[in-house]
C-alpha cells in the first residue's frame, strides 16, 4: 500500500450539518498534513459518475460520517452488490463497485472508512466527541495507507 | 372486508413520501393519497438573513436541483437591487442561462438513466432486487455509460459557470461573478475526462430515438398508465417558444384553451392560491379564477411540451412535431410521456449548451450593474421539474422578512394524488394478494414526474416510499416498505 498516485479518498458528507462534516474535515486534515500527492475530493453523496471516477484508481478509501457502530471509526472492504436498497439519488458503496465493475470493466479495491459521529444538527463545527473520534481514526489511516 | 394499503417509502424519487390506499368492503379503492411527510419549513429559516444571503443559501434547500434555487433567487434578488432582466449585461444573462441549461442537461439526464430506466427497460413487474441502475448496467452497459457521462457533462458545465459543481456562489445580485475563460471553455470541445458537446448532442438524439423505439413498442401499457386530463403551466418567451429560464406565463387547459395568456409572472398572486391538507406536508397550489376542484395544473416537461408553440432549436423543433404527430394532438395528457418529452428537453438543453459556448459575449468582463434599491423582489424560472418561483421583501436594514417559495414538485401535488388514485384503482380489485410489482404500477406513476419531495417541504432528508392498506373501519391490514 505504498503507492498513493493509485489512491484515491472519496469524502462524503454536508459541512453544514454538524458530524456530517467529518468527510469533508477528513480532507482538509489531510491537506494540511501536505499529504497532497493523494488524490482527494469531497461530495455530499455518491452518485452515478463516481462509478467512472473509481476505475481510475487502484484502491479507493471512502469516508464518510456514520451515526452508529462501536469505537472511534469502522473499516471495512466494499465488495459489489446490486441485491441492496436503492432509493433516492444516492448510491451505495456497493453499487457504484458494482457499476464500476461492469461498465468500466475495473476492479479498484473499495475500503469504507465510517467515522462515529454524535451531532447531526445544523451547524459547522463537529461535536467533541467527532473531533476525537477523526484525531484517531488520521492516525489509522496515515498508518495503514503509509501516508 | 375493506381494507387499506400503504406504501412507504416510495423508492427512487428524491424526498420520502408515502402512499395509503383506502379500500371498501368490496375491495374496491375508495380514496388514495400521496402524502409528503417530511417538514422543514425553508421559507421561516430564511428570514431575518441579508438579502445578498439568499442565492447562496436556498439551495440549501436540495441537492439534486440546487442550481435551479440559486438561478431563481438572484433573478428575484436582483430586482431587490433595482435591476430588471432587461438591464443585465449580456454575460451575466448568458452565464446564467448556460449554467440553467446545464443544470437541466445532467437533472433530466440522472432521471431517465438512474431513476426512470429501470422500470422502462427491465420491466414494471421485474424483480425487485435487479430492478435499478446495477440491473440497467448489466443488460444495457452502453446506454448506462451514455447517463454517466451525459450526467457528467451537465455537471462539469455547472462548475465552470457557478464555481462548483454543487451549491456554486456565481450568480449575485445584479449580475454574475465570473465569466467563461477560453481555457474553460475548450474542455467541452477537446474531449478525453469530459465528453465534447459534438458527443453529448450526438448521444442526446441517440437516446431520443432509442426511447421513442421503446415507445412504440410498449405503447398500450405506456399510454394507459395513470392517463389524466388536466391543466399545463409554464413560462414561455413572449413569441410562444420554448423558453426555460426566462418569459411570462402560460396557462392551457386540457385542450389547449388559453388559461393565462401570457402574463407577467410578477402578478402570481393575482392568479394563484394554495389548499392546504391535513395529512400532508406539500401544499396544493390551484389557479383561482378555476378554483380548487378545477385549478391544479401539471408543470414540467409534459406541461413545457404543451404550453410552447415551438421550440427554438432545430433538432429538439423537429422532435417536438414528431412527438405530436406521434400522439395525433396537439395536447399530450399521457402520464409517462414526461419521459418522451424529458429527453426532448434534454436535447434542446444540448443544443442550448453549444450554441452559449459558442458566443464570444461569455468572454466579455462586464458582469454586475447596480440599480436602485426595492423592497420586493420575485423570480420565475423553469427548473427540471417545473415552474419555480420565489418572491421575497426585504426591510430597510436589508434583512428578509418574507420568502414564498412554489417549487416544481408541488405545482404536481394534485397530479400525482390522481395518478395513484388511477393506478390504484385499475389494479387493485376484488381483495387480490398485494405483490411488490403492483405496487410498483404506484411508483411508476409517481416517478414519472420527477418529484424532489425535499424541495416541496422544503426539507432536508431521506427520501424514500411506504404504502399502507386501510380497511373500511381504517385498521391497518397490510403494508409494505421499500
Amino acid at each position: 500500500m505504498n503507492d498513493i498516485n493509485d489512491l484515491l479518498i472519496q469524502a462524503i458528507g454536508n459541512p453544514a450539518r454538524g458530524d456530517d462534516g467529518l468527510g469533508p474535515r477528513f480532507i482538509e486534515e489531510l491537506s494540511k498534513r501536505a499529504m497532497l500527492a493523494t488524490h482527494t475530493q469531497w461530495d455530499y453523496q455518491l452518485s452515478i459518475e463516481h462509478a467512472e471516477l473509481f476505475s481510475k484508481y487502484k484502491r479507493v478509501l471512502i469516508v464518510d460520517a456514520s451515526k452508529s457502530g462501536n469505537g472511534p471509526f469502522q473499516f471495512s472492504t466494499v465488495l459489489a452488490g446490486q441485491n441492496t436498497y436503492i432509493s433516492s439519488h444516492i448510491l451505495l458503496p456497493q453499487n457504484i463497485l458494482a457499476l464500476t465493475q461492469l461498465l468500466y470493466h475495473a476492479y479498484p479495491q473499495v475500503y469504507l472508512l465510517a467515522i462515529k459521529g454524535e451531532i447531526f444538527n445544523l451547524s459547522e463545527n463537529l461535536s467533541k466527541v467527532a473531533e476525537f473520534n477523526l484525531y484517531e481514526t488520521m492516525r489509522f489511516v496515515q498508518t495503514t495507507f503509509n501516508l | 372486508m375493506s381494507r387499506k394499503i400503504t406504501i412507504d417509502p416510495i423508492t427512487r424519487v428524491e424526498g420520502h413520501g408515502k402512499v395509503t390506499i383506502h379500500l371498501n368492503d368490496q375491495g374496491e379503492v375508495q380514496e388514495s393519497r400521496f402524502h409528503v411527510v417530511e417538514f422543514r419549513g425553508f421559507e421561516k429559516f430564511i428570514q431575518g438573513r441579508p438579502y445578498w444571503e439568499a442565492p447562496v443559501l436556498v439551495q440549501r434547500l436540495c441537492g439534486i436541483c440546487p442550481v435551479s434555487h440559486h438561478l431563481c433567487s438572484a433573478k428575484a434578488i436582483d430586482e431587490i437591487v433595482g435591476v430588471s432582466q432587461s438591464d443585465l449585461t449580456a454575460t451575466a444573462v448568458k452565464m446564467r442561462r448556460l449554467m440553467h441549461y446545464g443544470q437541466i442537461l445532467q437533472s433530466h439526464a440522472l432521471h431517465f438513466f438512474y431513476l426512470a430506466s429501470p422500470d422502462l427497460l427491465l420491466g414494471i413487474q421485474s424483480s425487485f432486487d435487479r430492478r435499478n441502475i446495477v440491473g440497467v448496467a448489466l443488460d444495457y452497459p452502453d446506454l448506462a455509460k451514455k447517463g454517466i457521462l451525459l450526467r457528467k457533462f451537465g455537471q462539469e458545465i455547472i462548475k465552470v459557470t457557478a464555481g462548483k459543481k454543487i451549491h456554486g456562489i456565481s450568480a449575485v445580485p445584479g449580475g454574475i461573478h465570473k465569466n467563461l475563460s477560453l481555457s474553460e471553455k475548450n474542455l467541452f470541445y477537446q474531449g478525453g475526462e469530459i465528453p465534447t458537446i459534438h458527443e453529448v448532442m450526438k448521444w442526446a438524439q441517440e437516446t431520443l430515438e432509442f426511447y421513442i423505439e421503446y415507445h412504440k413498442k410498449n405503447k398500450s401499457w405506456l399510454e394507459g398508465l395513470a392517463l389524466c386530463q388536466s391543466n399545463y403551466l409554464s413560462l414561455v418567451r413572449p413569441d410562444g417558444a420554448m423558453d426555460l429560464y426566462h418569459g411570462v406565463l402560460r396557462a392551457i387547459g386540457p385542450n389547449g384553451e388559453r388559461i393565462l395568456d401570457d402574463v407577467d409572472y410578477h402578478t402570481y398572486l393575482e392568479h394563484f392560491a394554495e389548499d392546504v391538507k391535513p395529512w400532508s406536508y406539500m401544499k396544493f397550489p390551484f389557479l383561482k379564477k378555476l378554483g380548487i376542484d378545477r385549478g391544479w395544473s401539471r408543470v414540467g416537461p409534459l406541461a413545457r411540451i404543451n404550453t410552447c408553440d415551438f421550440i427554438p432549436t432545430p433538432l429538439a423543433q423537429a422532435a417536438l412535431e414528431y412527438f405530436r404527430c406521434y400522439h395525433g394532438s396537439r395536447i399530450c395528457h399521457t402520464t409517462l410521456s414526461y419521459h418522451w418529452a424529458r429527453l426532448i428537453e434534454l436535447l434542446h438543453a444540448a443544443e442550448v449548451i453549444a450554441q452559449l459556448l459558442d458566443d464570444p459575449d461569455l468572454q466579455q468582463s462586464s458582469l454586475i450593474v447596480t440599480g436602485q434599491r426595492a423592497k420586493t423582489g420575485i423570480g420565475f424560472l423553469e427548473a427540471p421539474r417545473g415552474t419555480l418561483i420565489h418572491h421575497y421583501e426585504v426591510d430597510e436594514k436589508s434583512a428578509i422578512t418574507m420568502c414564498n417559495l412554489i417549487v416544481s414538485t408541488t405545482h404536481n401535488n394534485e397530479a400525482m394524488n390522481r395518478a395513484v388514485n388511477a393506478v390504484a384503482t385499475q389494479y387493485l380489485k376484488n381483495n387480490q394478494e398485494l405483490s411488490e410489482g403492483m405496487l410498483n404500477h404506484i411508483e411508476v406513476a409517481i416517478r414519472a414526474y420527477d418529484p424532489c419531495l425535499s424541495c416541496a417541504t422544503h426539507a432536508i432528508g431521506n427520501m424514500p416510499l411506504h404504502v399502507s392498506l386501510f380497511n373500511s373501519q381504517g385498521h391497518l391490514i397490510h403494508e409494505r416498505y421499500k
